[in-house]
């Protein structure tokens, strides 16, 4: 009871020194919105997406002319696609591998016109978002039209050649761009808020020398649970802050309970506090501690969350699967875009075990403070 | 030794004490023994071991060799009872700039387990003993070194510590501050022992009853200052004499005069020279009985007497008696 106290005394004095510097606030969250706005901006970029292009028939002319429409077609800036291979078993490894946006698998179309039947180009898309996926299929059906303005066929003719498209998804379902950002935007936040404001509360006890007030103080596990005390609850406020954005810019509506999505607020900003109470105690001093803390917080959610860890290549799965922020951004994605838990114990567990990793380490650290 | 967390016994003992960092010998088995009720103080110039010692007395630092012993209790089995017991004001002032007076003692009270009750009537206490009452909401970021100083010092009392540890208390502070934090700190002696390590000889005259120097990690001397003026110095007599019809082999250095007479003075000095005077600095252990015949060997030397001064030694002459120098880095 007297840890509690004292750890809810440390808490508020924080909070309230917080307040009173605003430019602490705001670094709490305004990378997140830099973050966001640059997102915002670049999911309108028109991209230049790797596919395969595989003829059944590599003899065909037709297939061939609309095989050189594929690879020819775009903006004046740039190609729409870039046909990274014509071999199908070097095809399917890339694509299995992530490293083919997707496969257009052309028939022999100069029989089918000459028969006067409509050919069928078929697509396999590894689906990230809706939005990548539609403009995928649109790129393509653009691709089929200015093949068939090409053509020099009888008025008389049926059809058309047309496309129809079958789709590989590892995802239950599409996803719009801005919305799956947004579910990783405040997984950041609570990443970032976690891990920042435990360092920056620990380290500027050191930077101006009020820690040995601190650490002589009974209980050393107090400062240490004060310190997560406030870290918590500026979380919360920044959290909320990069939530409340999230709505109108990335259209965020969580889907199921919220309560699960709270619960990984708690546990998430509670276990990489851990992590910024260990940087602030190396660090000692505000700014690095702070930069050492931002920078893994943006790696770890690149790598972890910004997409699906799964996207990216096999060498660097390992690493992925070892970072902590892998599992928060996973729970919390999944939860907030698409009401699914099939992961979500393992990924709290996941973090309750760092939680107490770090906190077991800080606690050492700061003892070795106090030299007992 | 009581090993259950209840404090008994009111000294603090410190048994062969020694600290190394690396190669370097920050404290050499010191030994002391500081009685309940205490103001005692921790003199030496720079890097004599002072802080070092201080920071192993409140838990900071775990020392090399030998041991404390604070109330009966040592770290290693009580460190949480004894961590109660102590009050801390390190060398930089460390408040929360950003915080008011009001709010930093408060929060002291409260992270200190001060009972709700009495925290209010704490805090009152502490901004009226450091006379700033009328300043409690004001942000300490604001207040001058002084007042700073005197905040943390009534801070650190707040949870009503057995032993209060002050490193360099008046450290850049103005004169009207520093006695004022003298002042202070004399008030809450009555109940509690106090350790200050300081710099300034007429802070350790002023406020301490027992003193230690310490000079490269070792004690080189230890008891009141008077016992301490008494057993180095005896009494100084400062002589201003004309030099113009000395010998020219005593006009270099008039001080030549007492060269060998011990029964005289223990220790001679040319203190300052001019073209045609000096100043000498003579150690005496009684400068009463003794002052006509040191006149009358100056007159004999053909120098004339300008001016006598005779004084009480300070521990400041003490220190440098002992340690050498006057600052060190």
């Amino acid at each position: 009871m007297e840890i509690i106290r004292a750890a809810l005394a440390l808490a508020r004095k924080d909070l309230v020194s917080w307040f009173r510097t605003p430019i602490h606030v705001l670094v709490s969250f305004a990378p997140i919105i830099v973050i966001m706005l640059a997102l915002t901006l670049a999911i309108g970029d028109p991209s230049t997406m790797p596919v395969a292009v595989l003829l059944d028939d590599p003899d065909d002319a037709s297939a061939q002319q609309f095989a050189a429409v594929v690879a020819d077609i775009g903006t004046v800036n740039a190609n729409w696609f870039r046909v990274v291979t014509n071999e199908r078993q070097e095809a399917e490894t890339l694509f299995k591998k992530d490293e083919l946006l997707g496969i257009i698998e052309v028939p022999a179309i100069s029989s089918s016109l000459q028969a006067g039947r409509t050919a069928t180009v078929r697509l396999r898309v590894n689906n990230l978002n809706d939005d990548i996926t539609k403009n995928f299929r649109q790129r393509v059906q653009e691709a089929c039209l200015v093949f068939n303005a090409r053509l020099e066929i009888s008025p008389s003719a049926p059809v058309s050649p047309s496309i129809t498209a079958s789709f590989d998804t590892f995802l239950p379902r599409d996803l719009p761009t801005q919305v799956f950002f947004g579910a990783g935007l405040i997984a950041l936040a609570i990443l970032m808020g976690g891990i920042n404001n435990a360092c920056t509360l620990v380290a500027r006890e050191f930077e101006e020398n009020t820690y040995k007030e601190l650490v002589l103080a009974p209980g050393t596990m107090t400062v240490i649970l004060g310190k997560w005390a406030s870290a918590l609850i500026q979380t919360f406020i920044s959290v909320g802050i990069i939530w409340g954005l999230a709505v109108p810019v990335c259209d965020f509506i969580p889907q199921g309970n919220i309560f699960p999505l709270l619960l990984l607020v708690v546990i998430g900003s509670l276990a990489f506090a851990g992590l910024g109470t260990l940087l602030g105690l190396y660090f000692k001093q505000v700014m690095p501690a702070a930069i050492a803390g931002m920078l893994f917080s943006i790696v770890g959610w690149w790598f972890g969350g910004v997409i699906w860890a799964d996207i990216w290549p096999q060498s660097l799965q390992g690493i992925i699967a070892a970072l902590p922020t892998t599992y928060l951004i996973r729970a919390f994605t999944r939860a907030a875009l698409l009401d699914l838990y099939t992961t979500y114990w393992f990924d709290v567990g996941i973090m309750v075990a760092f939680g107490v990793v770090t906190a077991v380490l800080s606690y050492t650290l700061l003892r070795r403070k106090i030299a007992l | 030794m009581n090993t259950n967390g209840t404090p008994s016994g009111n000294d603090i003992v410190i048994d062969r004490v020694s600290q190394k960092f690396g190669d370097y010998l920050a404290l050499d088995s010191i030994s002391l023994k500081i009685e309940q009720g205490e103001i005692f103080g921790l003199l030496g110039p720079n890097g004599a071991g002072k802080t070092t010692l201080l920071n192993i007395l409140c838990g900071l630092s775990r020392p090399s060799g030998g041991s404390i012993s604070i109330f009966g209790m040592n770290f290693k089995d009580n460190h949480n009872s004894i961590r109660r017991l102590l009050g801390y004001i390190p060398q930089e002032t460390a408040l929360y700039e950003h915080l008011t007076a009001e709010e930093n003692l408060m929060f002291h009270a409260r992270f200190y387990g001060v009972p709700a009750s009495e925290r209010k009537t704490r805090v009152n206490q502490a901004l009226e003993l450091a006379q700033l009452e009328s300043r409690r909401k004001s942000k300490v970021k604001d207040f001058s070194g002084g007042m700073k100083r005197r905040l943390a010092i009534v801070r650190a009392l707040i949870h009503d510590p057995r032993l209060l540890m002050l490193d360099e208390p008046s450290l850049g502070v103005d004169v009207q501050s520093r006695v004022e934090i003298w002042d202070r700190i004399k008030e809450i002696k009555d109940e509690k022992t106090v350790i200050v390590t300081t710099n300034y000889m007429e802070e350790a005259e002023y406020l301490c009853n027992r003193v230690a120097i310490l000079d490269r990690g070792r004690l080189v001397a230890l008891g009141s200052p008077s016992e301490l003026k008494k057993a180095h110095l005896g009494d100084i007599i400062e002589l201003t004499v004309k030099t113009i019809n000395m010998p020219p082999l005593l006009k270099a250095d008039p001080a030549q005069i007492f060269k060998g007479i011990t029964d005289m003075c223990t220790a001679e000095e040319l203190a300052e020279k001019g073209a045609d005077w000096a100043k000498i600095s003579l150690r005496i252990p009684d400068a009463g009985a003794r002052l006509a015949g040191i006149l009358e060997t100056v007159k004999n030397s053909g120098a004339e007497i300008n001016e006598v001064n005779v004084r009480a030694p300070s521990l400041n002459d003490v220190f440098i008696e002992l340690t050498g120098k006057r600052l060190r880095e």
